[in-house]
């Protein structure tokens, strides 16, 4: 039922509390946005869940496995992409998505369809070939998404993936994003866009570590009396 | 003028920082020095030899008895025959193996003359040369006690030799000049490099071009702190040499520094064309180590003598400033140089500084409009 | 496994497409075999004598011809003062001056003392002290010459003569030795340097966290680099002994099959000490600071420049150490004086125990997550 469940998850970097006792759930197939400001603690949290961030303290389900001692099972089934665009620039199109899903264990057959399936999606037949270095932002955003979705992950980890591009890209993105939530993959997506949150089903809000909301965008919007999400917002961030 | 002071700042927080490169950095030079100086030495010590005495006479005894007595060998074996003497060097490691001849002494004794076979382990030149030497000065003692006991001091001739400007032949002078180059390419020309490519490969360098900050700036602000760096070490070197070492300056040491700033400036020069050639730190780095560093190595003069090289290699390593640094730096050490007989090399070491500058610069200025 | 090969590929493919790199890899050893050899000669070919004759009997001047035409000895003319010779050593004109004082010939003729001077320009020290001994040993070798009866009080001496016999290295020539020794230095470089920067890269850049977030194991991720890596290594190793072979005339005397198997393990040394550094390297120039200091220092002590003999015992001490110094050995051994398995059994067992402790070090040091 909950593919993500977090409890009491913090993390501290010597006196510094990034992540302060978080706990939420996260239905399958749900688009949840993980909101706050810059330095709120979001890609801290979400590094934990995706395992590359050892938890001061906390536990966590993921997938259905625990964080601490089932972690191999969880990278099976989980897929990320980062802040910082991070697959190969010296490879092309094709041999980035190759060698992910091989490491992911795709068989060879079955790989070589799904890649070309996504490529053709993403338009991007024609320049399988390319070096990923000599391609636009947008594309790079794009591939990066379709290489974690390779192996067919429960859960998708997103860190902020449609910064810098621009609003069209950004729309053929989340159609990217509804089709695979409506196949079942649950998408966790940080996002510091304001209109990106009303697209998701449920967002949460974090502020200096604590999480301080957590709903769907509408129910906040009543509960914290305001019209926009801007507002709700501005609210945890005015100092 | 405080926006250079502002970047000097930011670079030397950066320095600061990253504290394992700081004390590589600063110990590299400590290490080179220690290692140069203890370690590089032409004695070997109780070296193993085979003699094979084919006469076993009285003065053959003797002369064993001068070889062992010495104090440079260990004689571990005995050999009665050629076959063990191969032996011994595969298995005992023998250096060397003496062959003292059959009727030694009556040859001596009578007809004055005989010959010593020595078979020497060629396989390290460096060892054998110096046991070949061991042996020489063995057996020409030995020579000359006979004749002084027969001739007595009838036409004795004494042979005097000094040994000018390096009295103890100090092989300090050798390397310190060699390591205070080093030292300064390695600090100056490929830290300061690899700064500049840093800020291009991870993108701030647009940030800095777009601020009010003059691209002089941050091309000085960032390449002085490593000159100052480097300035550091060098001082470190040269108080190391003087005090443990006891290397004298005989020239002034004002003279000396100036020197060594001139070639700071070149080698940041360097730096300076290098990073704007080099997309990335890794670029940098390789072009620097092979295009700079590797040919100073070899053919600075500093390690190896330039006399023995071909004559195109002699030409060529006059591009390179570090020759003409060692030799300014010898003349002033050990010499006693003034400044007015190092003129031609400072000139040199502008020359080229003023040269690879205007062509770095034009070099940005090339990759900025692309 | 195909992840493993999928590594190997990936690696290979980036590495052909790093056209620096690429060209590090051809030039390198082309430098080091091209240049390298004919730089690194200590032998003392050339020195320069001056000749101050005060005396001007013919004595001396026989002495002095003696040496004009030594083959050893590059004859730089005559001086005629204290000046001259101030100015002679000071501008580096002259490596030695010989120095015959007045009356040289009446004194040895009549049995007395007499001296003749040999300043030297001893800033090469090496060379001031070969060139005294040359010196000297002429000097007596000139006496030992003449014959009986001219002049008449320079009997024969008893001369004692020694026929010098080279084992090993019959060429006799620096070559022998540093060809070997740039092979040693070529595979270390390549093996440690580039294996070293390559990992650092990937945290710089940020693709290890793509990485770190696959179900990948640790060790398929270090073998999938070391394996592409090691092959580059035996590829230039393999070309640097044909160069040597082929091109310095050098054969080799002993087991090639030795060489080959202690070179593979020697790179797996080179190689896991390479990524050790990596991963606890926080940046590629701090990589590139340690893996420098610890080349200049292993190369120092290693035996290729000055004999492993002759150092102080806490400097053979950290030799144990340093790999280059088992393998320096190795080389030597085998291809000088003919060694096979047997001889370099000790050197290939402790390089062994060094590959696995270095690559154990590194598959340790290997955190997938930050702490």
């Amino acid at each position: 039922m909950y593919t993500i469940e977090v409890h009491n998850l913090t993390k501290r970097f010597g006196s510094f509390t990034a992540v302060n006792n978080i706990s939420f759930q996260v239905k399958r197939g749900e688009i949840f946005g993980f909101l706050g400001a810059n330095g709120a603690g979001k890609t801290t949290a979400m590094k934990m869940m995706c395992g590359l961030l050892l938890p001061t303290s906390g536990t966590a389900r993921i997938a259905g496995y625990d964080l601490k001692t089932e972690s191999k099972q969880i990278k099976k089934e989980i897929g990320y992409m980062s802040q910082r665009f991070s697959l190969y620039d010296d490879l092309t199109i094709k041999e980035n998505m190759t060698l992910f899903g091989t490491i992911y264990k795709v068989p060879k057959q079955e790989l070589n369809e799904r890649i070309e399936g996504h490529l053709t999606e993403l338009n991007l037949m024609k320049h399988k070939d390319q070096l990923v270095s000599s391609i636009p932002l947008g594309w790079k955003q794009k591939l990066a998404f379709s290489t974690a979705l390779l192996h067919h992950p429960k859960i998708v980890f997103l860190d902020e993936p449609t910064s810098g591009v621009d609003p069209i890209v950004r729309r053929e993105f989340w159609s990217l994003i509804y089709k695979a939530a409506a196949q079942g993959v649950t998408i966790f997506i940080t996002t510091h866009y304001m209109d990106e949150a009303s697209y998701c089903e449920r967002i949460s809000i974090m502020a200096e570590g604590d999480l301080k909301l957590i709903g769907t965008p509408t129910e906040l919007k009543i509960q914290m009396d305001v019209n926009t999400i801007d507002e709700l917002f501005t609210h945890f961030v005015n100092r | 003028m405080n926006q250079l002071l502002a970047i000097i700042r930011k670079e030397l927080i950066h320095i600061y920082r990253d504290k394992i490169s700081l004390f590589l950095m600063l110990s590299m030079p400590i290490v080179l020095i220690i290692l140069f100086g203890f370690t590089i030495s032409t004695e070997i010590p109780n070296a193993k030899i085979s003699i094979y005495d084919q006469s076993e006479d009285v003065q053959s005894k003797r002369l064993i008895q001068s070889l062992t007595a010495s104090g440079y060998f260990q004689v571990v074996n005995y050999p009665k025959s050629e076959k063990e003497i191969a032996e011994d060097f595969s298995q005992l490691q023998i250096k060397a193996a003496i062959i003292i001849p059959p009727q030694f002494e009556k040859k001596l004794i009578s007809e004055k003359e005989v010959e010593l076979q020595v078979i020497n382990d060629m396989s390290d030149i460096n060892v054998a040369s110096v046991i070949k030497q061991y042996i020489e000065t063995v057996i020409l003692n030995f020579e000359n006690d006979i004749n002084l006991t027969e001739f007595g001091k009838i036409g004795q001739l004494k042979v005097s030799i000094q040994m000018k400007y390096n009295p103890e032949l100090n092989s300090v002078y050798m390397f310190v000049p060699g390591i205070i180059t080093l030292i300064m390419i390695i600090i100056t020309a490929l830290m300061s490099s690899i700064t500049l490519a840093r800020e291009s490969e991870t993108n701030t360098m647009k940030m800095m071009l777009i601020t009010p900050v003059k691209k002089i700036h941050i091309v000085l602000g960032k390449v002085i702190p490593y000159m100052a760096l480097s300035f550091l070490s060098t001082l470190i070197i040269l108080a190391i040499s003087v005090w443990i070492f006891d290397m004298p300056i005989k020239g002034n040491i004002f003279v000396l520094l100036i020197l060594c700033i001139v070639f700071m400036f070149t080698s940041a020069s360097f730096g300076l064309l290098i990073s704007a050639i080099s997309k990335t730190q890794l670029d940098a780095m390789m072009i620097t180590m092979m295009g700079l560093f590797l040919p100073t190595v070899l053919l600075s003069g500093f390690l190896f003598p330039l006399d023995n090289m071909p004559y195109g290699f002699q030409l060529l390593a006059n591009i390179f400033p570090a020759k003409w640094f060692i030799l300014a730096l010898k003349d002033i050490m050990i010499k006693g140089a003034t400044f007015i007989d190092i003129w031609f090399y400072v000139a040199v070491l502008l020359f080229i500084s003023t040269l690879l500058t205007i062509f770095s610069v034009t070099q940005i200025d090339r990759r900025r409009a692309s | 496994m195909r992840i493993i090969l999928m590594l190997i590929k990936k690696e290979f493919l980036q590495v052909f497409r790093n056209r620096l790199l690429i060209s590090i890899l051809i030039v390198a050893p082309l430098v080091q075999f091209l240049i390298f050899p004919f730089t690194a000669d200590y032998e003392i070919k050339h020195i320069s004598i001056a000749f101050w004759d005060q005396d001007h009997s013919t004595l001396s001047r026989e002495i002095i011809e003696h040496f004009r035409h030594s083959s050893h000895f590059i004859d730089c003319g005559f001086i005629d003062s204290e000046a001259e010779k101030e100015k002679a050593l000071l501008h580096d004109h002259v490596d030695f001056i010989l120095q015959f004082p007045p009356h040289f010939e009446k004194q040895m003729v009549r049995g007395e003392e007499s001296q003749i001077a040999i300043t030297a320009n001893a800033i090469n020290s090496v060379k001031a002290g070969i060139g005294s001994d040359y010196i000297k040993n002429v000097l007596t070798g000139f006496f030992e010459s003449k014959e009986e009866g001219t002049p008449p009080s320079i009997k024969k001496m008893t001369s004692i003569s020694i026929n010098h016999i080279h084992w090993y290295n019959e060429k006799m020539n620096y070559q022998n030795i540093m060809v070997p020794g740039i092979l040693v230095i070529l595979v270390t470089l390549i093996g440690s340097y580039v294996t070293a920067l390559n990992i650092v890269r990937e945290k710089e850049i940020g693709t290890i966290e793509q990485i770190n977030v696959t179900p990948i194991l640790k060790w398929q991720f270090l073998v999938g680099k070391m394996i592409p890596f090691w092959i580059l290594g035996m590829l230039e190793f393999i070309v640097g002994l044909i160069l040597m072979v082929f091109f310095f005339g050098i054969s080799i005397q002993g087991s090639t099959t030795a060489l080959l198997g202690a070179t593979a393990i020697y790179l797996l040394v080179m190689l896991g000490l390479g990524f050790f550094i990596s991963f606890v390297s926080k940046n590629q120039l701090q990589a590139m600071f340690i893996v420098f200091f610890l080349f200049v220092i292993y190369v120092l002590l290693s035996g290729l420049f000055t004999p492993t003999e002759g150092m102080p015992e806490w400097a053979k001490w950290i030799n144990f150490a340093n790999p280059m110094s088992f393998y320096m050995d190795i080389i030597k051994l085998v291809i000088l004086k003919g060694a096979g398995l047997r001889e370099i059994a000790s050197q290939v067992l402790i390089l062994s125990a060094m590959a696995v402790g270095i690559n154990i070090a590194a598959l340790l040091s290997y955190s997938d997550k930050i702490n």
